[in-house]
């Protein structure tokens, strides 16, 4: 299954439009959205009733979007098998969202009386479960002469916490970290990143936990928002992630 | 006993029987597997019409992955009727790079096609490679900030040593498939698919009552203004489009 997000940020505006339809059969009403977000160390869960566009789409507006949200499709019924666990760890509840092509919602960000910018997001149970690290270029969708150029790291966690990790900017060439931040697991964690890192040997590494990599610039009041894809989707051959862990094991060398 | 099914099933005769009866379907043509050390493209779009401008970022996968010294990159350019445009090399290459694609960069072409990247190397290669890179494709009109929109698939493959390759690797079955866009096009003024022909024979697709067609290669641009419910009926296994839509002054790139 998937889940959902949106970006509650001081720099955009954001939205989210989940489609009630697989990509090839058409819309099965007893499935609703529901959001989810950590409460005193459990996960509580809200049916959004009235988040309704029309019989295809629930649209998830601003005013209910913040960072530690996450939304999903599932029935009534499958939703009160999360009690089970007493709402103590995130479930696979249904297989509703697992198509080929993957089922995707739409998450638009936009600034106010300016341009709009969007993608067909998920975020895969697959990736609920695993801890690890994540590495992107920087270069590869921000730009120098963006206004702004804004990262945004999800992590969604399947136990209902917020723990820390490290988020570094690392020069693969010179072998140094340029800045250390902090992120939070089941959080948007949101990154101003300054001009001089935008350059083809800087990369982005986190240290315990993975999560998707979101890109946003801003430029004369036009917007992009776009995620870059973890390195084993660049290989294809056997052995993949030997080289990846590898590369990763440099990363861990100069950030240690 | 499960061995030999999997034989057959993986054999050009089982893949055929899948893809026909929609059992496990194969959707990439796996002859690539047959050549050794292999960079397989996407088809990626470009645009100069009307004020359109494309920039390309990629990275340096042989460099930064396996630590290939000296590799090089080439692209080729063709229009929507897949007539070759150019052909470029790009070596001395950092780990990220970019590439503007504007109409003097395409001899004064204004329209639009696709285009590929492949890595090659002339260091021999101890391995069985086979990479692809996902790669991000911005478009900015009359000068705008770059949405950018990443890659979407596998089309064409050609060996690192650049002595064998091929194109239209998505494969097709004898019945038609519907794939239905998982979003709202409701809010904007004015939108468009951006479809590329990934197969490696004509194929004819619909959207509604419109029927389009694409020869091998072959790209269209289809206005798509004012449909909510954008269902593609193709016997093609994976046709899947880029939407452009257009707000106001401000417009929107993403994959479908």
């Amino acid at each position: 299954m998937n889940f959902f997000f949106g970006i509650k940020s001081l720099n955009v505006d954001s939205k989210l439009t989940i489609p009630r339809f697989k990509n090839s059969h058409p819309t099965r009403p007893e499935y609703k959205v529901f959001q989810l977000k950590i409460n005193n160390q459990r996960w509580e869960v809200n049916n959004l009733i009235d988040e309704e566009l029309n019989k295809d789409f629930f649209k998830i507006d601003g005013n209910l979007i913040d960072n530690g949200s996450i939304f999903c499709l599932a029935t009534q019924e499958e939703i009160l098998d999360f009690k089970n666990n007493h709402y103590s760890k995130l479930i696979n509840f249904n297989n509703y969202t697992d198509t080929s092509p993957s089922f995707r919602a739409n998450l638009q960000v936009s600034i106010k009386d300016g341009g709009f910018s969007s993608y067909q997001s998920e975020y895969p149970f697959s990736m609920v479960t695993k801890k690890g690290s994540i590495l992107s270029p920087l270069s590869s969708l921000f730009s120098k002469d963006a206004d702004k150029n804004i990262l945004l790291l999800k992590n969604i966690y399947e136990l209902p916490v917020n723990e820390e990790f490290g988020v570094f900017f690392v020069n693969l060439k010179t072998k140094k970290i340029l800045k250390k931040e902090i992120a939070l697991t089941n959080f948007l964690n949101e990154y101003i990143i300054e001009e001089e890192f935008i350059k083809p040997d800087v990369f982005l590494f986190t240290d315990k936990y993975i999560g998707i990599p979101i890109f946003c610039s801003i430029q004369d009041n036009y917007i992009s928002l776009e995620h870059t894809h973890p390195p084993h989707e660049y290989i294809m051959s056997d052995g993949r992630f030997k080289v990846i862990s590898e590369l990763k094991k440099e990363f861990n060398e100069i950030i240690s | 006993m499960k061995s030999l099914v999997k034989i057959i099933g993986q054999s050009s005769l089982g893949v055929k029987l899948r893809n026909s009866i929609g059992y496990r379907p194969v959707i990439l043509n796996l002859q690539y597997k047959k050549v050794k050390n292999i960079s397989i493209s996407d088809a990626f779009p470009w645009r100069t019409d009307n004020g359109y401008s494309t920039k390309f970022k990629y990275s340096d996968i042989l460099g930064l992955f396996f630590k290939i010294e000296n590799s090089f990159v080439e692209l080729t350019f063709y229009t929507q009727n897949n007539k070759l445009v150019k052909k470029i090399i790009v070596s001395k290459l950092n780990y990220s790079n970019e590439l503007l694609i504007d109409k003097d960069f395409l001899n004064g072409i204004e329209g639009y096609g696709v285009f590929y990247i492949f890595h090659l190397s002339d260091n021999y290669i101890d391995e069985d490679l086979v990479i692809s890179n996902r790669c991000y494709v911005g478009f900015s009109i009359k000068g705008s900030s770059s949405s950018f929109v990443h890659g979407n698939g596998y089309v064409g493959y050609q060996s690192i040593d650049g002595n064998h390759g091929s194109s239209g690797l998505v494969l097709s079955s004898l019945f038609k498939n519907r794939y239905r866009i998982q979003n709202s096009f409701l809010e904007f003024s004015k939108s468009e698919l951006f479809f590329v022909n990934p197969t490696s024979k004509k194929i004819n697709f619909s959207i509604g009552v419109s029927k389009y067609s694409m020869e091998k290669g072959g790209s269209i641009l289809i206005d798509v203004t004012g449909k909510d419910n954008i269902s593609i009926l193709s016997r093609c296994l994976f046709l899947r489009p880029i939407i452009f839509n257009y707000k106001d002054k401000f417009f929107d790139v993403y994959h479908a």
